[in-house]
């Protein structure tokens, strides 16, 4: 056993920490009050090859390992955490053409989204769908030359400006999974939604009407994709159990510089005890979150099937964060809530992973139904 | 000990809720809480007009002695705040009704409450406090306003901060320091009202993380206002302050607004599928909304108590805190109920997508409040510990 990083690790995470807190504060007013994705950073995320990081350098990726992929969620998640999930979705949908693509679509499309050069969605929420598979309703209909898809995805991440859908319909009774241009006759996307947190990341629905697809945008065969879903939510659910992480740590450093400064009875209130446990607290769901999140990670590149974990990560260090970080707007008192602190934009982004990839009572229900009987 | 009400109170607290439900069809859209009255002039217009219907009814003066038009007891009030927090409905000026009003009856010569407490008791002038500054909030009495007296008036000179509603407000309560060189730092304070459009007053917004505009920041720059204007005497505003004891702090207002969301929710998991099973025989759901409807009932028994205290003048310093942070952190825990049972559709704001017109997402946001407000929650479990515990007294 052996708790430290690799110096590979190490360099990379003060490689995106550099990057992250050079590059992205500009970023924050835009994605956060003009709740406008800003496609400038896009680029700058690329050369820092930063939405590839754990595929082959062949399809464009970094060739680097998931606990880099979670150390870099956490560094981008420190400044703004809407970034690291516009990132997370790259990912998702990269990891779909890695495992269930053609070489040659492999070739086609990676190196276009590890650059960027094609956004990526993830089509599987439906309106009543929630978290449970077997009620999708978006439908495959196979015919000489195509596939036509028909049906209604809703929350989904980037598609007001996405470049490609990973898209899942039921094809003859059982869930198949297609990719889909976004620029196909019959896809559209609603106005995109106002919301708490994690402003910045568009969110619409998706109306496919008659969209046909050609019978190669079928990934990895007809049937079968309960598992591949699956399979793309433990990526989802360690980058943004990572992002949790980046929230609490500039949570717990917002905190701990507030109260350093902030004068009480003639002295700073770090000076008092009710502080001192609030501070304490924050700090040890920090750690124990940022440990989680780590060992998902290392099972993930072990190869070991890390649903449970993923999971049992997910459920505990997404409500922590919320824990966290109001007990770190706590710490500020009543200029928390100010807009001119940043710990009011952290309060309301860590509120959103609770409610993203699987409900916790879902993961609850992953977890239990893993463990050993 | 008898927890049942009279025949009378049973007909005046339906009365109340009657009205309350009539008014609460007029609401605005997306109108939500004490933000809902000062963020838009449809909240502001809406909070007037139901302050006028209520003070037709004498509803404004409830407690009031009679020469001053008052009727009733403060039970009376508590079921006007039940009615008024369960419907979501304002129209009662929390700062001229429940502060000011109870301030001046205790402290105030006859000429301030002559001049006062009529355009109070008609709704027609609304009022906001300016106590805390950026250096003086939990720790008041470190205030540093001026005020230096010349002839007839007072000139006024200072930052204000934390001041709801001042955007809106006719007049303000003011604190400041008359006395700069007085022995303790409690003395030397002057309690004193002036109208907000005097010149030198500038109000300028806080928004609330949700963007709404409930708070602000006031700066007085030789700001001059009337001597006649002080209340009590000069260098004795601290002791006008605690008086504010007999505000009604039983926070019942709040309490009946969660009765009001729990209904919401069981309605909602009652209604809502799952596959195939309504949300309501989900076992973790019904557990966690039993337990929510647990802790309600509990924070309004401990209302109740404090009402019945606050009536006989029995109330210890440290029951307002208790029941402070009891009913702030359920109703934030509340609000974090909400949005999860509401899953995704629980962040997101008003809009075809949202349900409850956004009430969650906009809840989850302003719940918070309480706990820092009017002294954090860490300031009240201090006074607890100090004062209900005998604990050694600490910062």
């Amino acid at each position: 056993m052996d708790f430290n990083l690799t110096a590979p690790q190490e360099a990379f995470q003060k490689e995106v920490r550099k990057f992250a807190e050079a590059e992205l504060p500009p970023f924050v007013d835009i994605m956060d009050k003009e709740n406008r994705f800003p496609h400038e950073v896009r680029p700058k995320l690329a050369e820092m090859n930063l939405y590839g990081i754990p595929f082959d350098p062949k399809y464009g990726g970094a060739g680097a390992d998931h606990v880099s992929l979670a150390l870099a969620q956490i560094e981008i998640s420190k400044i703004l955490a809407p970034v690291a999930m516009h990132m997370q979705l790259q990912h998702v949908v990269g990891d779909r053409f890695n495992k269930l693509a053609t070489e040659e679509q492999k070739l086609e499309w990676m190196p276009q989204i590890c650059e960027a050069q094609k956004v990526g969605c993830f089509g599987f929420t439906e309106p009543d769908t929630g978290s449970n598979p077997k009620m999708i309703k978006t439908t495959a209909v196979e015919e000489a030359d195509c596939y036509v898809l028909n049906g209604t995805k809703r929350f989904i991440t980037n598609a007001p400006w996405a470049d490609v859908m990973c898209v899942f319909a039921k094809l003859e009774g059982d869930i198949s999974l297609f990719f889909v241009e976004t620029d196909r006759p019959g896809f559209s996307t609603t106005a995109k939604m106002e919301k708490l947190g994690l402003r910045g990341t568009d969110l619409s629905d998706v109306i496919l009407e008659d969209v046909r697809v050609p019978k190669d945008h079928l990934m990895g065969g007809k049937g079968g994709k309960f598992d591949a879903l699956k399979d793309a939510m433990t990526i989802g659910k360690l980058c943004l159990s990572a992002q949790c992480v980046g929230l609490m740590q500039a949570s717990l450093e917002e905190a701990i510089k507030y109260a350093m400064t902030r004068m009480h009875f003639d002295e700073p209130i770090y000076e008092l005890q009710a502080i001192h446990w609030l501070l304490a607290e924050m700090a040890s769901r920090l750690e124990a979150s940022r440990w989680l999140v780590y060992r998902a990670a290392f099972l993930k590149d072990q190869g070991i099937d890390s649903i449970k974990d993923l999971a049992i990560t997910k459920l505990f260090v997404t409500s922590t964060a919320v824990d966290v970080c109001r007990w770190g707007m706590q710490v500020h008192g009543a200029y928390g809530i100010s807009k001119e602190y940043k710990i009011e934009r952290l309060f309301r982004d860590a509120k959103m992973y609770e409610l993203l990839e699987g409900t916790s009572e879902i993961q609850r229900e992953l977890i239990v139904r893993r463990l050993p009987r | 000990m008898d927890f049942k009400l009279t025949d009378e109170h049973v007909k005046l607290r339906k009365e109340f809720f009657n009205v309350c439900e009539e008014l609460a069809k007029k609401r605005p859209e997306g109108f939500t809480g004490l933000e809902g009255c000062y963020d838009t002039d449809e909240g502001w217009a809406y909070h007037l007009d139901c302050a006028k219907v209520f003070a037709k009814r004498g509803w404004l003066t409830l407690g009031w002695p009679e020469e001053y038009g008052g009727q009733g007891t403060i039970m009376d009030k508590v079921f006007m705040s039940e009615a008024t927090g369960y419907y979501d409905v304002p129209g009662v000026d929390i700062f001229g009704v429940d502060m000011l009003a109870p301030t001046l009856h205790a402290t105030a010569s006859q000429e301030i409450k002559r001049e006062f407490l009529p355009s109070i008791a008609s709704g027609e002038r609304m009022w906001c406090e300016l106590w805390s500054e950026p250096n003086a909030g939990s720790d008041l009495a470190a205030l540093s306003t001026s005020a230096v007296r010349q002839g007839d008036e007072y000139v006024i000179n200072g930052q204000k901060i934390w001041s709801t509603g001042a955007h809106r407000a006719h007049w303000a309560f003011a604190l400041v320091r008359t006395d700069p060189n007085a022995d303790r730092k409690q003395k030397g304070i002057t309690f004193l009202l002036f109208d907000m459009k005097t010149p030198g007053v500038t109000v300028n917004p806080i928004l609330y993380m949700d963007g709404g505009h409930l708070y602000n920041e006031v700066f007085l720059d030789d700001v001059r206002v009337p001597v006649k204007n002080v209340v009590g005497e000069e260098n004795q505003g601290w002791g006008v302050t605690q008086t504010l004891a007999a505000f009604e702090r039983s926070n019942l207002g709040a309490i009946m607004g969660m009765h009001r969301q729990i209904e919401e929710l069981v309605n909602y998991c009652n209604e809502t599928k799952v596959k195939g099973e309504p949300l309501a025989k989900n076992p973790l759901i019904r557990s966690r909304l039993a337990k929510a409807a647990c802790d309600l009932w509990a924070a309004h028994a401990l209302a109740y108590r404090i009402v019945d205290a606050q009536s006989r003048n029995e109330m210890a310093a440290f029951d307002a805190s208790a029941v402070k942070v009891f009913s702030g952190e359920l109703q934030a825990r509340m609000a974090q109920l909400g949005t999860e049972i509401l899953g995704p559709y629980g962040q997101v704001k008003h809009s075809r997508w949202a349900l409850f017109e956004g009430f969650f997402e906009k809840w989850y946001q302003q719940s918070f409040i309480l706990n820092v407000a009017m002294g954090t929650n860490e300031i009240q479990r201090n006074i607890i510990s100090w004062y209900g515990l005998g604990l050694p007294r600490m910062k």
